[in-house]
């Protein structure tokens, strides 16, 4: 018995299917009424077109390769102003168009270049209505045909859905009516905005084009250029000759400072100055020892320096005699009287030495006087040298500043001049755009959406994906509830879980099993 | 507790306990199945269950007016054993006592407390537990009356507690041995039947099989053919 219920998958399945139908079919229920209810309660809302047409500026007779190129053109065109047409810039002129427009009386706005905004007050109202901006990109759409059909002209479509909610959002209240006419409206303004900005946007490019097709510009460029480099050269071939390299060092930063520095140079010398005129003071001194020495003549004791006694041995041998017969005399006189020869002798000999000494002196003074103007001398040539330095390095200086300068005129001047090749370049593609530009222009007015006809959400295509939705969410609620639950639902189950046999099922028995009689 | 709408106190017996048609189909094929189906299953039989409120008691109610009323021929003895919810005398508009807790306390003799139902169907009631204090279930007297029953007649049906509540229906699985155990399909948790059946075999029972009690088809019978 227990052998043909097992392995019924299906009946299993079937058996978990039915015994939750009724929660399986609440949950489909619910689905489908939650999507009815969200289409049915979904704000209505308009759409409004408004076909463009883009058109090249020349066509004339255009040779079999350039068709598919200016078709290319217009396609890339159209492409390109889905993104002028969604701008901010553009939808929120058309917006401040639109409201003005409600101010004043309407009907008496036209669309006009002097009407429309400054780019600092578009500005500020994109700034200051950024939620509007955000639903207004939502809301504009651009339709580009494209495919295989499309020829030199191309016609795309600005497309506005404007439902009830964002008109409340914009007015705070709005009947099907007044959004309908809203849509429209929007749709209008945007077309006039962007025709606007479209030829804004042409007409200064084309201005820019003929500013910059100027070509003078570029020659006045060259030939700073060439005048610049001209008298670097000049400079160069002229005034640098010989120190072309240190200059060049020294613009360079790499100067070879410590050999014709001014400070290094006068450093060097002074030194040697200092010396010769210290020697000179000493010199000078002991000169004038001596020559005082040499004044006071024959019968004075003469005096001399230190200095000179060190530096000259025949005088100090003159003196060592001198002092030497001057004592052998002081200890003769005692003795003798003056009339002995001996004494006569002495004072002979000391007389001698004396006059030796006095001449000896006066050589020496010689010999200074010429040691001083020998030092005078080397001490002129020191101080000219100094000068003629100090002169040649302010010169070096003076010459790596001309080149300097000359040499910024001269890198200026060539960023001048490729500046203005640049410039010169880029026109020539801008005019050539100039030259054929496409136009652009609207084939309509805005389609006037009727109040009575708004476009709903497709009622049986949400009810078909709630109901789908319902079906998989009723399934997985039905087998999920089947997976937890553990009760024995049927023998087939209890033989399974159990290993027992089941001896009989009661069923569900409605009323009393026992009665009375 | 089951089917207790008919849980009116009618006196000394006055109106007969019959099942109603469905019931009697029911019970009538589980008793087949039970007796006739060449099981090895002795005189007396313990129907319990799980835990409360499965049905036992309507079970074992059902059991035995099927049986007293399919042949005539065998006697039949339906023992309210649930001394802790006892029910039986209830739906079967008998009395409440005395029962056999005053048989197992010695206070009255086992044929003192039959009351017949009908002409093949003796009724023992539960008695009132809170008079005969103690614990009933211990002690040589009860296997002695369950071996006096046993004597007396040829089928005997005894309802006992939740087997997961308390521990009586073990006790009583061990002198019986034929147990069935009944359980709510769609409520009963399958680890507690297993859990049920673990304690029986510890006492070493002979779990005959398991009733699946109320019972639903919610496969429409055109489509349960087809399937």
């Amino acid at each position: 018995m227990a052998e043909i219920y097992t392995g019924r998958t299906l009946r299993e399945i079937v058996r978990i299917l039915a015994r939750r139908f009724v929660g399986m079919v609440v949950i489909l229920a619910v689905a489908l009424a939650a999507a009815g209810a969200a289409t049915y309660l979904a704000p209505k809302w308009y759409r409004s077109e408004v076909p463009l047409l883009a058109r090249p500026g020349v066509v004339g007779n255009p040779l079999e390769e350039q068709v598919s190129l200016l078709r290319d053109r217009i396609s890339l065109f159209v492409v390109t102003q889905r993104e002028i047409i969604t701008s901010d810039y553009v939808l929120a002129s058309a917006m401040m168009k639109l409201q003005r427009q409600k101010t004043q009386a309407p009907n008496t706005m036209v669309a006009d270049v002097t009407t429309w905004y400054s780019d600092q007050q578009v500005r500020e109202y994109i700034q200051a209505h950024s939620k509007l901006m955000d639903r207004l990109q939502k809301h504009v759409k651009v339709l580009t045909p494209g495919g295989p059909d499309a020829t030199f002209t191309q016609v795309y479509k600005v497309r506005v859905d404007w439902s009830q909610d964002d008109d409340n959002l914009l007015t705070g209240g709005g009947s099907p009516e007044s959004t309908a006419v809203r849509a429209a409206d929007l749709a209008g303004a945007v077309k006039d905005a962007y025709l606007m900005r479209y030829t804004c946007l042409e007409s200064q490019r084309a201005r820019e084009a003929t500013h910059l097709l100027r070509q003078d510009a570029l020659g006045l460029a060259r030939a700073n250029l060439d005048e610049a480099s001209q008298s670097l050269q000049t400079l160069i071939e002229g005034d640098l000759k010989g120190d072309l390299l240190q200059v060049i060092n020294m613009v360079g930063g790499k100067a070879v400072g410590a050999e014709i520095g001014d400070a290094s140079l006068a450093t060097r010398f002074r030194g040697e100055i200092n010396k010769i005129d210290e020697r000179l003071a000493e010199v000078t001194a002991l000169k004038a020892a001596v020559d005082a020495e040499l004044a006071k003549g024959q019968s004075a004791t003469l005096v001399v320096p230190d200095a000179i006694t060190a530096a000259n041995p025949v005088i100090a041998k003159l003196q060592s005699k001198l002092v030497e017969t001057k004592l052998s005399l002081n200890a003769l006189e005692p003795r003798y009287t003056q009339d002995y020869q001996e004494l006569q002798h002495a004072k002979a000999e000391l007389a001698a030495a004396q006059t030796d000494l006095l001449e000896e002196l006066r050589k020496q003074s010689g010999r200074l006087a010429q040691e001083i103007s020998v030092l005078n001398a080397r001490k002129a040539t020191l101080s000219d040298k100094v000068t003629e330095d100090r002169k040649r390095v302010n010169d070096l200086a003076s010459k790596v500043g001309r080149y300097q300068r000359l040499q910024r005129a001269v890198d200026s001047a060539q960023v001048l001049f490729d500046q203005e090749q640049r410039r010169v370049m880029d026109s020539v593609t801008a005019e050539k755009l100039a030259s054929n530009p496409i136009l652009v222009s609207a084939l309509g007015e805005a389609t006037r959406p009727i109040p009575a006809d708004p476009r709903l959400p497709i009622l049986w295509l949400n009810m078909l994906i709630a109901g789908v939705g319902g079906l998989v969410l009723s399934l997985v609620y039905a087998f999920l509830a089947d997976h937890f639950d553990h009760s024995i639902k049927s023998i087939d189950n209890a033989e399974r879980y159990l290993g027992t046999p089941v001896l009989a099922s009661v069923p569900k028995l409605g009323g009393t099993i026992v009665r009375k009689q | 507790m089951a089917k207790t709408t008919d849980a009116v106190e009618s006196p000394e017996g006055a109106a007969r306990a019959v099942l109603a048609p469905k019931a009697q189909e029911a019970f009538g094929s589980l008793w087949a199945s039970l007796f006739y189906s060449g099981r090895n299953i002795g005189k007396s039989i313990l129907i319990c269950s799980a835990d409360r409120g499965e049905g036992a008691s309507t079970v074992a109610c059902g059991l035995a007016l099927a049986g007293s009323q399919a042949g005539g021929a065998a006697r039949v003895a339906l023992v309210d054993f649930n001394l802790r919810h006892p029910s039986l005398h209830r739906m079967l508009g008998a009395n409440p006592g005395p029962g056999i807790c005053q048989v197992l306390a010695g206070q009255l003799a086992p044929e003192a407390a039959a009351q017949r139902i009908n002409t093949a169907l003796d009724f023992y009631a539960a008695g009132e537990p809170a008079q005969c204090g103690g614990e009933p279930l211990r002690g040589p007297a009860m296997a002695e009356f369950l071996g006096v029953l046993a004597g007396g007649y040829d089928h005997v049906l005894v309802d006992a507690p939740a087997v997961n509540r308390f521990p009586d229906a073990g006790v009583l699985a061990a002198i019986i041995k034929d147990t069935v155990l009944v359980a709510h399909a769609e409520r009963t948790p399958r680890e507690a039947v297993v859990a049920a059946k673990k304690h029986l075999e510890a006492a070493q029972a002979h779990l005959a099989g398991v009733v699946l009690n109320q019972r639903t088809y919610p496969i429409p019978s055109f489509l349960y053919r087809r399937v």
